[in-house]
């Protein structure tokens, strides 16, 4: 671990409020009413914020993070194959690993890469669910619902940066 | 790189992982269940997202209330006073009614429709990265729910449950484009599939295909389930009919029909766990 993984306030209780930040967006995303569908497309909450959570805090950080989102998600994913844990675990190491190694930390670098995790998670569940397994959808579905998607749910990624941002310099 | 993947956390993390998604493909592909760590957590959450649901009502109310500020502040203002005895009593009353009305339309169905037998479910949530408007329900196998039970509202088809866990089950609804149901057009009789399109899902609409070149239908025609297959009962009430389209092929028509239920807006549902004639299943 290096200096980029050690929060200011008492682990436990840092951890906790990152525990809490995500069962807000995962209850805020998945609530029936669709408080943030816009045209039909809803934001996916968890994507961007653990992308926001590996690459503040580390890819082990953002790995456990993302394991625990998933495990939130498959929930309510039908049918249930796994898919958030496999790929929510892979956004939080991947992002840690890519900003530690790759890209500069900071607001556009990460807005980036945040946007391109959430093309590659929408996509890919377009292509298990809808084409894989028998979904339904085709193409139309793809560029109306899933890239679009891709695109309103990154935009969450410039809100969680800089209050995580934030969160782990000040907390 | 190579220090973290050589690292015992990534070891126990990857080992996690394998293991819980062999346990969801297991339980999920093979049984149609859910997985038991998603069946726990379902169960462990239900309450939670209740209350958070109840949160987000409150805020996309505030939300809604905000673009009509001027008069909300004038009638505010007026019944300010008058209002504050009674709100803990108003927001008590609206809940009672609400379930009243509930219970009072799920008995009407129930003395309709004497073979069927209901549970009535809440709905907790939906899979935000699936537009066709899946969602979930808190109610599971041990209320007698079983894979392929149809869901209903008072006012007609919503769609099928396609997942269960103990606690929780999701529903795929009929704008759904994975769907696939034999259904009649009531006045004429003519059948057809009906499903969901993609390029039809942000309308909330589904398409009954399969009508003949010469068919009688027109705009305002109820479309009801056939019953064939055993999944659905018959007469069911899907939708109306609000347009008639050429397939592709242009050797037969499509009707869009517009779901007489609001999937996108379901708070409480039926799932009717028997009735008579209850059999095969059309499509999985």
């Amino acid at each position: 671990m290096n200096n980029r993984d050690l929060p200011k306030l008492k682990p436990w209780l840092h951890y906790s409020l990152l525990a809490v930040l995500l069962l807000t967006a995962w209850s805020v995303q998945s609530a029936p009413d669709g408080i943030l569908t816009v045209w039909g497309i809803s934001p996916v909450l968890l994507v961007s914020l653990i992308a926001c959570i590996g690459m503040i805090y580390g890819e082990m950080i953002g790995g456990v993070f993302g394991l625990a989102a998933g495990l939130l998600m498959d929930v309510y994913t039908t049918p249930c194959v796994g898919f958030h844990i496999v790929v929510l675990t892979a956004v939080g190491i991947g992002c840690g690993l890519i900003i530690r190694h790759l890209f500069m930390n900071n607001l556009l670098a990460s807005f980036t890469l945040i946007l391109g995790v959430c093309l590659v998670y929408f996509v890919l569940y377009w292509l298990l669910f809808k084409v894989i397994l028998g979904g339904g959808g085709g193409w139309v579905y793809l560029y109306r619902f899933s890239l679009s998607g891709a695109v309103y749910s990154a935009v969450f990624g410039g809100l969680f940066y800089p209050l995580l941002k934030w969160l782990h310099r000040y907390w | 790189m190579r220090k973290f993947f050589a690292s015992r956390g990534f070891k126990i993390l990857a080992i996690t992982v394998c293991v819980l998604v062999a346990v969801s493909i297991g339980f999920s592909l093979f049984g149609h269940m859910l997985a038991p760590q998603s069946d726990l957590l379902g169960m462990v959450l239900s309450p939670f997202q209740t209350i958070g649901n109840s949160v987000t009502r409150s805020i996309d109310r505030a939300f809604t209330a905000v673009g009509r500020l001027d008069t909300i502040e004038e009638e505010n203002n007026r019944l300010r006073e008058e209002i504050r005895g009674y709100r803990e009593q108003l927001v008590e009353y609206d809940r009672y009614k609400r379930e009243n009305e509930f219970y009072k339309q799920f008995l009407e169905m129930k003395e309709q429709h004497s073979d069927y037998t209901f549970q009535p479910a809440t709905v907790t949530a939906r899979d935000a990265a699936d537009a066709s408007a899946s969602f979930s329900i808190d109610a599971g196998s041990r209320d007698g729910i079983a894979l392929h039970d149809p869901v209903i509202t008072k006012d007609g088809l919503v769609g099928y449950i396609s997942q269960v866990g103990t606690s929780v089950s999701t529903v795929v609804t009929v704008i759904d484009p994975g769907l696939r149901v034999g259904a009649l057009v009531s006045r004429t009789r003519e059948s057809g599939v009906i499903g969901g399109d993609a390029s039809l899902l942000s309308q909330g609409v589904c398409q009954l295909s399969y009508l003949t070149s010469n068919s009688a239908v027109t705009v305002g025609d109820y479309v009801i389930t056939s019953g064939d297959g055993g999944m659905f009962p018959s007469g069911l009430i899907i939708g109306t009919v609000t347009d008639i389209k050429k397939e592709q092929s242009n050797v037969s028509l499509y009707a869009v029909v517009k779901p007489v239920v609001d999937v996108q807006q379901l708070t409480q549902v039926m799932v009717i766990t028997d009735f008579e004639g209850q059999g095969g299943i059309v499509n999985e």
